[in-house]
C-alpha cells in the first residue's frame, strides 16, 4: 500500500498520569482478536512522558500485509503507576488491490465487424468477428473496411444487423452498434445465358449458348460452336452475357476470318508465303516432298506435303470421313518377314477392338489404289493387326494398297 | 477402477465453465445476445461478464438467483456486469453513433433472507442501478454507479462502493466489513465498524433523524466533505461518535475539532458547484480540501488514489460514427466506416 496509516493519539484523553509505554494493535473483526495489553507494537515516546500528542505511522510494509477489508486501529498507553488507560479504536479501510476491470486509460486494441440475424440472439461473441486493422500507430477515426464479394456471397441474401464493436488493452468491449443491411443475391447459373451474332459478307448466324455454373463473376468463358452455312470470308463475332435480370453483364466482339478447309490446310503446312502461291509446290497435284502422295491427298489423308517421306510411313488417318491404310514397303523384304497395320474404322475414333487371330492371315494380294485415291478412298482399318506373307518381291512402289485377306473362315469381323 | 466407474466418478466433478462477455441490449434491433437483463443472467455462468448497453428503456428488476422449482434456489454468484455510465448528456460524454447516450438502468435484487438465497461475489460497474441489498450478501462491489433508492445495508459482508454517485442516502450497519470512497452521497450513516472515505455528503437526504450524517463508535468517516447548510441537515446536524477527519464542513456541519477538519466553509470556495450532478462537486480553485487528505490527496470524491470519475465511464470505447450501405451485393461488397471514441476522465 502506496498511503501510510497515520494515527494521531490524544494521549490527554486517554490517560492522564506520566506516560511510560504506549503501544497499538491492529485487529479485524470483533475486539476478541486483541492479543492483550503489552502484546501490541510499541509506539516510541517522547521525552516528556506528561500529556502528549503522538504521531505515529503504521509502517507501509506492514499495513500491505493486510487483506483489502476494514480494521480497527486500536491505541493505548500505560503510565508509571502500571495503569493502562481506556484502549480506544478507530477503524480503517484496506481497499482491493485487484487490477481495475474497467481502467478509463486502456487504449482502444481491437475493433471487430460482424453479421446478425435482425432479432433474437444474434451476437455471435466477443471477439469472433471479422477483425478491423486500426493501423500501427492506431487510428480511431475514419476507418475504413471493405466486404469482399465471396464474403457477401458467402451469407444467404436477406435482412442483416451489421453490428461493430471496439475493445480495449484491458480487455472491455464495447456494447455493439448495429445496423441494418440488405444482402441481395446473386443470379443463379441457370439463369445466365451467353447471346452470339456472326455477321460478315458471307451472311450471319445468331444463338444463344448455355454455360456452366458460375463461381465469380470474373470468370472467363470458352465459348465453342459451329460455324454452318457460312462461306469463307471476313466475319465479326459479337457476343453478349445476359444476367436472370435480364440485364447485359458484359460483352465482347473480335473480328475473324473463315477460311476454306483447303487453304486452312494451306496456312498449317504451307508456312512459307512464296510456297503457298507457287502452284508447282502448293498446288493440288504437285508432290513437294516426293513420297509418290499428291497435296490433294496429302490433304484428304492430313499429312504434311512438306516432310520428308518418313511421315508417310505406318497406317494413318484422314480426314473428311474417309479411311486408309497406307504403306510404305522397304525395297528388299525377306521372306517370313512380317508387316504391322493399324488403322481407324471411320478416320474418326480409334479401332479399339482386338481381333483374336485363331490362326495366321495371309496376305494374298494388294492392289494399288493410288490413282483412284481421290474418288474411291480406302475405308476399312486394322487395328495392330500382324499379317504374315511371302511379300511380292514387286512391292518396292511408294504408294497406297488395299490388301485383301485370306481368313479362311476364322476371321469374326467382316472386312467393311 | 475400471473405466465404467472411473467415467461415473469424472462425471459427478462439476468443473466451471470458462468465463464469457454476455452482451444485452433492449434497444430496437439491438445485436446482443439478450435484450432482457434477467435472461442473461439466467444463462451465466460463475464468472461470467454481462456487458449491458445503454438503453433509453429502463431494463427492469432482474434476481441474482434462479428458483430451482423445489424450493431451492441457484445463485448467480461472482458475476460481473459492466454499463456506460450515467449522466453521459450532462457532462458532454459524446453519444453513440445511434444518438443514445442513456445510461444501462437496471433494479437487481441481490440475496434474500429467506430460501437460502446467500449471494457470495458481485461487481457492477457504470451501471445506473437500484439495488436491493437487504439480503445475506457479501463480497460486493458497486463500483462507478449512479446508485438509486435509499440504501440500508442488511447482514451484508464486505459490500463495497466506490466512485459512486448515491441519488439519496447510505447506511452502512448491521453488516461488516463495509465501506464506501471516492463517492457523493446525500446522507450517510456509518455503523458497526464501516468506513467513509474521500466522499462528498450533499446533506440533501435523510437516511435517519438522527441526522444527516451518522458515525457510530466503531465507525470512520475521513477526507470528506459535508455540506450542511440545508434546512434538514441544520435540523437533523451530523452526529460523530467515532472518528472524524480530514473532512471539511461547508456550512456548520459540527464537525468534531482537530483532526484536520475544517467547519463553516463557504461552498464556492470548497467546490466548484456548478455543472453536473457530479462535476459541481469538483474542487474550486484555491480549495482548502485541495492536498489536504490525510493520504496527501484532494479531500473529498476527486481526491485519494482512486478518484471519483465523471458520469462514471469504464474504458470501454463508444462507436461514435458507423456508416453502412442499405443494400449490399456480391458485386459491390460491402464498405463500412467507423469512428470510435477512446473515454477520458
Amino acid at each position: 500500500m502506496k498511503a501510510l496509516l497515520l494515527a494521531l493519539l490524544a494521549c490527554p484523553s486517554l490517560c492522564s498520569a506520566s506516560l511510560v509505554y504506549a503501544e497499538y494493535v491492529i485487529t479485524q473483526g470483533t475486539p476478541d482478536n486483541d492479543p492483550g495489553l503489552g502484546n501490541g507494537v510499541e509506539i516510541p515516546l517522547p521525552p516528556s512522558g506528561d500529556g502528549m500528542d503522538l504521531q505515529f505511522t503504521v509502517p507501509p510494509a506492514m499495513v500491505a500485509t493486510l487483506t483489502p477489508g476494514v480494521y480497527h486501529l486500536a491505541v493505548r498507553a500505560r503510565d508509571d503507576a502500571g495503569f493502562w488507560c481506556t484502549t480506544l479504536s478507530r477503524t480503517f479501510f484496506v481497499p482491493t488491490a485487484t487490477p481495475d476491470p474497467a481502467p478509463i486509460d486502456s487504449p482502444v486494441d481491437q475493433l471487430e465487424l460482424f453479421f446478425g440475424a435482425l432479432d433474437g440472439d444474434n451476437d455471435s461473441g466477443s471477439g469472433n468477428g471479422t477483425p478491423v486493422d486500426l493501423g500501427n500507430p492506431v487510428n480511431l477515426t475514419n476507418i475504413n473496411h471493405q466486404f469482399s464479394g465471396a464474403e457477401i456471397a458467402a451469407l444467404p441474401p436477406g435482412l442483416y444487423r451489421l453490428a461493430v464493436r471496439a475493445r480495449n488493452e484491458a480487455g472491455l468491449w464495447s456494447p455493439a452498434l448495429s445496423r441494418t443491411v440488405k444482402l441481395t443475391e446473386i443470379p443463379t447459373p441457370e439463369s445466365f445465358e451467353v447471346r452470339y451474332r456472326i455477321e460478315g459478307t458471307g451472311g450471319s448466324q445468331t444463338g444463344e449458348l448455355s454455360n456452366g455454373p458460375v463461381v465469380e463473376f470474373s470468370e472467363s468463358y470458352a465459348i465453342t460452336h459451329s460455324l454452318q452455312n457460312l462461306p469463307p470470308g471476313p466475319y465479326e463475332y459479337h457476343a453478349e452475357i445476359i444476367t436472370g435480370f435480364g440485364q447485359v453483364a458484359g460483352s465482347a466482339s473480335s473480328p475473324f476470318e473463315l477460311v476454306s478447309h483447303v487453304d486452312y490446310w494451306d496456312q498449317v503446312y504451307f508456312t512459307d508465303p512464296s510456297h503457298r502461291s507457287d502452284p508447282e509446290i502448293a498446288g493440288p497435284d504437285a508432290d513437294p516432298n516426293h513420297d509418290g502422295v499428291s497435296n490433294g491427298e496429302s490433304f484428304i489423308l492430313g499429312l504434311d506435303p512438306e516432310a520428308n517421306g518418313l511421315d508417310a510411313y505406318g497406317a494413318r488417318r484422314g480426314r473428311n470421313g474417309r479411311g486408309v491404310a497406307f504403306v510404305t514397303l522397304p525395297s528388299a523384304l525377306p521372306p517370313g518377314a512380317s508387316i504391322l497395320v493399324e488403322g481407324s474404322p471411320d478416320l474418326e475414333t480409334e479401332f479399339i477392338e482386338h481381333a483374336t487371330i485363331s490362326a495366321p492371315l495371309h496376305l494374298v494380294t494388294a492392289t494399288d489404289i493410288s490413282s483412284s485415291l481421290a474418288t474411291n478412298p480406302l475405308n476399312f482399318a486394322y487395328e495392330d493387326l500382324e499379317l504374315t506373307s511371302d511379300l511380292d518381291p514387286s512391292w518396292t512402289k511408294r504408294g497406297f494398297y488395299q490388301f485383301t485377306f485370306d481368313y479362311s473362315g476364322n476371321w469374326p469381323y467382316p472386312f467393311d | 477402477m475400471n473405466k465404467r466407474i472411473l467415467l461415473a466418478a469424472l462425471s459427478l466433478i462439476s468443473l466451471p465453465a470458462f468465463a464469457i462477455d454476455i452482451t444485452v441490449d433492449n434497444n430496437p434491433g439491438a445485436v446482443a445476445d439478450f435484450s432482457s437483463l434477467q435472461d442473461a443472467i439466467n444463462a451465466s455462468n460463475e464468472g461470467d461478464r454481462i456487458i449491458i448497453a445503454g438503453s433509453p428503456t429502463n431494463y427492469g428488476t432482474s434476481a441474482l438467483y434462479v428458483a430451482n422449482g423445489d424450493g431451492s434456489f441457484t445463485m448467480k454468484n461472482n458475476l460481473t456486469i459492466v454499463g456506460v455510465g450515467y449522466l453521459r448528456d450532462a457532462n458532454s460524454v459524446p453519444a453513440n453513433a445511434s444518438g443514445i447516450n442513456a445510461a444501462a438502468a437496471f433494479g437487481l435484487t441481490l440475496g434474500a433472507t429467506t430460501g437460502n438465497r446467500n449471494l457470495n461475489g458481485l461487481t457492477v460497474i457504470g451501471c445506473d442501478i437500484t439495488p436491493n441489498l437487504a439480503g445475506n450478501n457479501s463480497n460486493l462491489l458497486f463500483d462507478r454507479c449512479y446508485v438509486r433508492g435509499f440504501q440500508y445495508l442488511g447482514n451484508e459482508t464486505n459490500a463495497n462502493f466506490t466512485r459512486c454517485y448515491f441519488v439519496n442516502a447510505l447506511a452502512l450497519r448491521d453488516s461488516s466489513n463495509c465501506s464506501v470512497t471516492s463517492s457523493i452521497i446525500g446522507g450517510l450513516i456509518l455503523e458497526d465498524s464501516s468506513v467513509a472515505s474521500h466522499c462528498v455528503i450533499r446533506g440533501d437526504s435523510l437516511v435517519t433523524v438522527e441526522g444527516i450524517v451518522v458515525v457510530d463508535a466503531t465507525s470512520s468517516l475521513s477526507n470528506c466533505i459535508i455540506d450542511a447548510r440545508s434546512t434538514q441537515a441544520q435540523t437533523y446536524p451530523p452526529v460523530f461518535n467515532g472518528s472524524c477527519t480530514h473532512t471539511i464542513g461547508i456550512g456548520n456541519a459540527q464537525l468534531p475539532t482537530g483532526g484536520g477538519n475544517l467547519d463553516n466553509q463557504a461552498i464556492a470556495d470548497v467546490v466548484l458547484d456548478a455543472g453536473s450532478l457530479d462535476a459541481k462537486w469538483a474542487l474550486a480553485v484555491g480549495s482548502p480540501a485541495k492536498d489536504a487528505a490525510s493520504d496527501t490527496t484532494d479531500i473529498g470524491a476527486f481526491g485519494s488514489a482512486s478518484p471519483y470519475l465523471l458520469s462514471g465511464l469504464t474504458g470501454a470505447p463508444t462507436i461514435t460514427r458507423f456508416l453502412v450501405p442499405a443494400i449490399a451485393s456480391p458485386t459491390t461488397g460491402l464498405s463500412v466506416e467507423v469512428d470510435i471514441e477512446q473515454p477520458s476522465n
